[in-house]
């Protein structure tokens, strides 16, 4: 099993290598680079400009420019951003942990709801139960995830008990005591973690229901209960350690989605996250801070993955990591 | 003061959103005359203040005695202490450094608030102000300016302010390598080396600092303004060894960013909000002797989204609101019950161009950047004066701006109060007109086509930035009005990034509609890269090396000329002749300009926006709230 980790581990940087490849390529051949829309002030020298240009180091070719980010990037020196001037990572872990407070919490409430939901719409067959899960999961995966948030900010705007945005409340945060702080985090945090658990849940409920129907129909299920077990007993004991399997593979991809999975929520309820950092770099072509997030999201994903097998193999005795 | 808006400067191509990108600088107006040394009392001036119902508590309070130089504000109404005064700005400052900052949502909230200049400019007025200097003197030739600093100003931590920070903050400045954004407005030629020679600043005394210049200017106490001094006592250490860079970051503690404003940086959250709060140590007072600022917090909230910005003050989030074309009938009609009034500003300074690419040089492949058979149809003034008599301008302000606003012609905005010229060539809309032009020209409009002497059929691309509506909004209008001369134009909207790269690098453009946007001050030595031939800004046919064509000669030297008078009247009569050839020659088509807007609660005293940016709050010294509120019971 440690040698399967370490083959995993040792696959990371040839990805990493080929990802920050592609989007350095990509970010050179954009139109425009970070000075271009100082260009078009008539008060910045051609002097001024090749002064930043060569700051910035936008005067080497594609080659000298990847090259060099590349051999700072090994020593995990991913430079300054060019818009803040300040530590790309010190940029990002501040946001990071906005990001993750956000979709760690989706993912706790979008996971404690499609389990028992899952559970119950299987077991209830048919029932009015299952009817109301059902029509949940289907409104879930076929609203587009964008409008949905503006409806949620759009409600939150009508009737005013949600703020419409943000993380806090801008005004008196200062003021707040860490009681305060707490229940106004909690506050902003409702409608995003709504918006993106109850969509994040609905496919995770039908795989829950699909897999516990199929199991409730086995035989080892009908013997359990000829045996005298009690019906409860039986689902959550044997049935639903046989349905889970396919449930932590997603949890795993989940996990890896961490990063990335709030981003138009997070862009919608203009929440402080990687996602406005992110899409802000790109535009003004911010090349540090762009692969510096590029970096971050693949490695989540690749760890995301492997956390997401190991869990596997040990909850499935057939599953041996080699 | 907000000269160091030269950097982004008066016209600067307005920016993506199309918004601006002018400079910013609050503060600003409000001063009086100088108030000479011995100034206005003491604190105990504070008495006279009785008419005022009492002025409230400054909390936090001031500290230390008055400055004995304190600069008395005439402007303001008499108000009263407290209150945290809110604002959305569109993105958050990217340094609290003033010399190194280079872009509008730091401006906004560090030149001006936080940190203050020498010389200032009214917004509202557009007419100099003095602010730390209580007067300037120059000598006739407008080589040597001699300014003298206000008697017992403090910085934000009680450290006197002293020539000495100017002195340091100004050799920061000129240092090659500080890049700093108004460095090159210094800059007055080069020696035997091919080094950059600099105006010279030296201290007469503790007081009084002199600038020698090497070659005129009659406007250097603007370009003086643009000097936003730093505390020497804090920074210089720094400098010396070689980490100015690291001075003032978003990741400096508050307490570090001793600032000379009206306000101190107090927290800051990056995306999220800037707060400051007053500086105990300011130096201006109002009519009846109390100290300034009344507010006791302004706070920056972040909200990238103008859609969101407009919803957070009818909310009643924000306190001020820059009202864009499209939200005024909106606004307007909710005035009462939104307790807010939308004031009108006058003409807007940004303003709205179509160009012709008239650059008939050669691109790196060595072909014309422009097919010559179009070039030789742009360069002729006729057919320039047909599109522009064949633009309908009234239509544009009726669908783009609901009526709000007035046809363009020109280069300079109405709104300038000092330099717009009304005599200037006009171009109603007139088709009948446009034709004989065309005909003139050689041209034959057959069959609803136009085509040229020699058969070709008029035909041009079109392209604006993609990311702003109106200007693709606009060209589509234009489009139908030029499709009635027979004219075939084919839109394209390119991203921003890749406009400014045609426009400056590659030139692979045959029409563009932009816009201008203006610096504070709206002066023309601000414009001179776009008005001189040589200039890089002059982007019809940038970077000549000798005039391609007599008129543009004649502007040269008119510009040359108003920048070596200091008599006004003089100044005024070159600019004059400047428009006159401008509109006559139509190297850029006016288009139109919006009516400016600005909203905010009634509950403010001394709301006084103006048309320069910051709009909302360049004289936030002065706001105060009529009944104060604090953020505990907004």
């Amino acid at each position: 099993m440690w040698v399967y980790v370490a083959r995993r581990l040792l696959a990371i940087p040839p990805l990493l290598l080929a990802v920050s490849f592609i989007t350095y390529l990509l970010l050179y051949v954009a139109p425009g680079d970070y000075v271009t829309h100082l260009k078009e002030n008539p008060a910045i020298t051609e002097e001024a400009l090749g002064e930043l240009i060569r700051k910035y180091g936008l005067d080497g070719g594609f080659w000298t420019r990847y090259g060099h980010w590349l051999a700072n990037a090994v020593t995990l020196d991913f430079g300054y951003s060019f818009k803040y001037d300040l530590p790309v990572f010190s940029l990002i872990s501040e946001r990071l942990s906005n990001t993750l407070l956000l979709s760690v919490t989706s993912m706790i409430a979008a996971w404690s709801l499609a389990i028992p939901l899952g559970v119950l719409a299987a077991v209830y067959q048919g029932t009015f139960i299952d009817k109301i899960a059902g029509f949940l999961a289907f409104f879930g995966l076929s609203i587009p995830r964008v409008f949905y948030a503006l409806l949620a900010v759009l409600f939150a705007a009508k009737t005013g008990w949600f703020p419409t945005g943000g993380m806090r409340d801008q005004i008196e945060w200062d003021g707040f005591t860490p009681w305060e702080r707490f229940k106004d985090v909690t506050h902003h945090l409702v409608l995003p973690v709504f918006v993106i658990a109850t969509a994040e849940m609905a496919s995770h409920m039908r795989q829950m229901r699909a897999q516990m129907l199929e199991t409730l129909g086995r035989d080892f299920v009908r013997t359990a209960r000829a045996k005298g077990l009690g019906f409860w007993t039986v689902v959550w004991k044997h049935a639903f350690g046989n349905a889970v399997n396919p449930l932590v593979t997603q949890f795993g991809y989940s996990l890896a989605a961490l990063l990335t999975g709030s981003f138009l929520v997070e862009v919608v309820f203009s929440w402080p996250g990687m996602a406005r950092l992110t899409v802000d770099a790109v535009f003004s072509q911010d090349e540090p801070l762009v692969m510096a997030s590029v970096i971050m999201a693949t490695v989540m994903l690749s760890v995301g993955n492997l956390i997401a097998d190991l869990l596997l193999a040990a909850i499935d005795p057939r599953i041996r990591l080699e | 003061m907000q000269k160091h808006k030269e950097i982004r400067t008066f016209a600067t191509l307005a920016t993506v959103l199309g918004f601006a990108v002018a400079a910013l600088g609050g503060c600003g107006g409000c001063s009086s005359e100088p108030k000479g040394t011995g100034g206005p009392a003491t604190a105990s001036g504070a008495a006279t203040a009785s008419e005022a119902a009492g002025p409230g508590t400054p909390n936090p309070p001031f500290q230390g005695e008055l400055p004995k130089g304190a600069l008395v504000d005439a402007e303001g109404d008499v108000g009263k202490y407290g209150g945290t005064f809110v604002i959305a700005s569109a993105g958050n400052p990217k340094s609290f450094n003033p010399i190194l900052q280079n872009e509008a949502s730091t401006s906004e909230v560090i030149s001006g608030p936080v940190f203050a200049t020498c010389w200032g400019f009214d917004n509202l007025k557009q007419t100099e102000t003095p602010e730390m200097c209580e007067k300037y003197e120059r000598t006739p030739d407008n080589m040597t300016y001699t300014f003298t600093l206000r008697e017992g100003l403090k910085w934000s931590d009680g450290t006197p302010i002293t020539v000495d920070d100017f002195a340091f903050s100004y050799n920061v400045i000129t240092d090659p390598k500080i890049p700093c954004s108004v460095k090159d407005l210094f800059k007055q030629g080069k020696d035997a080396a091919g080094n950059d020679l600099f105006a010279v600043m030296e201290k007469v005394d503790d007081r009084v600092f002199r600038f020698k210049l090497r070659e005129p200017n009659v406007v250097f106490q603007y370009t003086a303004g643009s000097i936003y001094a730093v505390p020497r006592h804090k920074w210089e250490n720094a400098y010396n060894k070689g980490e100015f860079n690291k001075a003032m970051t978003l990741q400096t503690p508050p307490e570090d960013i001793v600032s000379s404003g009206p306000f101190r940086v107090k927290a800051f959250a990056t995306e999220e909000r800037v707060v400051l709060e007053r500086n105990p140590y300011y130096w201006k007072v109002d009519k009846a002797g109390n100290r300034l600022p009344y507010l006791d917090r302004v706070i920056f909230v972040v909200v990238p989204d103008f859609n969101v910005s407009l919803l957070k003050f009818r909310d009643g989030e924000t306190d001020v609101y820059e009202v864009r074309p499209e939200d005024v009938e909106l606004l307007k009609r909710d005035q009462d019950k939104g307790n807010y009034k939308v004031v009108e500003l006058g003409p807007s300074f940004n303003t709205n161009y179509f160009m012709f690419n008239q650059d008939d040089g050669l691109n790196k492949e060595g072909k014309p950047y422009v097919d010559p058979v179009k070039t030789a149809w742009f360069k002729d003034k006729n057919f320039r004066k047909a599109i522009s008599h064949a633009i309908d301008r009234n239509s544009i302000v009726n669908v783009l701006y609901q009526g709000r606003g007035q046809p363009h012609y020109s280069y300079t905005s109405a709104a300038n109060k000092a330099w717009f010229n009304p005599a200037i060539t006009q171009y109603p809309y007139d088709l009948e007109k446009s034709k004989a032009l065309l005909a003139t020209a050689g041209f034959t409009l057959k069959d609803a086509v136009l085509t040229d002497k020699a058969g070709h059929r008029v035909t041009f691309n079109a392209v604006t930035n993609s990311e702003n509506p109106t200007r693709i909004a606009l060209l589509n209008l234009l489009k139908e009005d030029f499709a009635k001369l027979g004219i075939e134009v084919k839109v394209q909207p390119v991203p921003f990034n890749d406009l400014v790269t045609r426009l400056s690098d590659t030139r692979d453009f045959e029409s563009i509609v932009l816009g201008w946007s203006s610096a504070v001050p709206p002066d023309p030595s601000q414009m001179r890269n776009v008005l001189l031939s040589s200039g890089r800004s002059h982007n019809w046919h940038p970077n000549q090396k000798t005039p391609a064509t007599e008129w543009e000669k004649r502007i040269d030297e008119l510009v040359g000329k108003n920048s070596q008078v200091a008599d006004m009247a003089e100044r005024k009569k070159a600019y004059d002749e400047i428009e006159a050839i401008f509109s006559d020659e139509l190297p850029q088509i006016g288009l139109a300009i919006y009516t400016d807007h600005a909203a905010g609660r009634n509950n403010l005293g001394n709301f006084r926006p103006a048309a320069l940016r910051p709009k909302t709050h360049w004289n936030v010294e002065q706001i105060f709230f009529k009944t104060p509120k604090n953020a505990k019971n907004r």
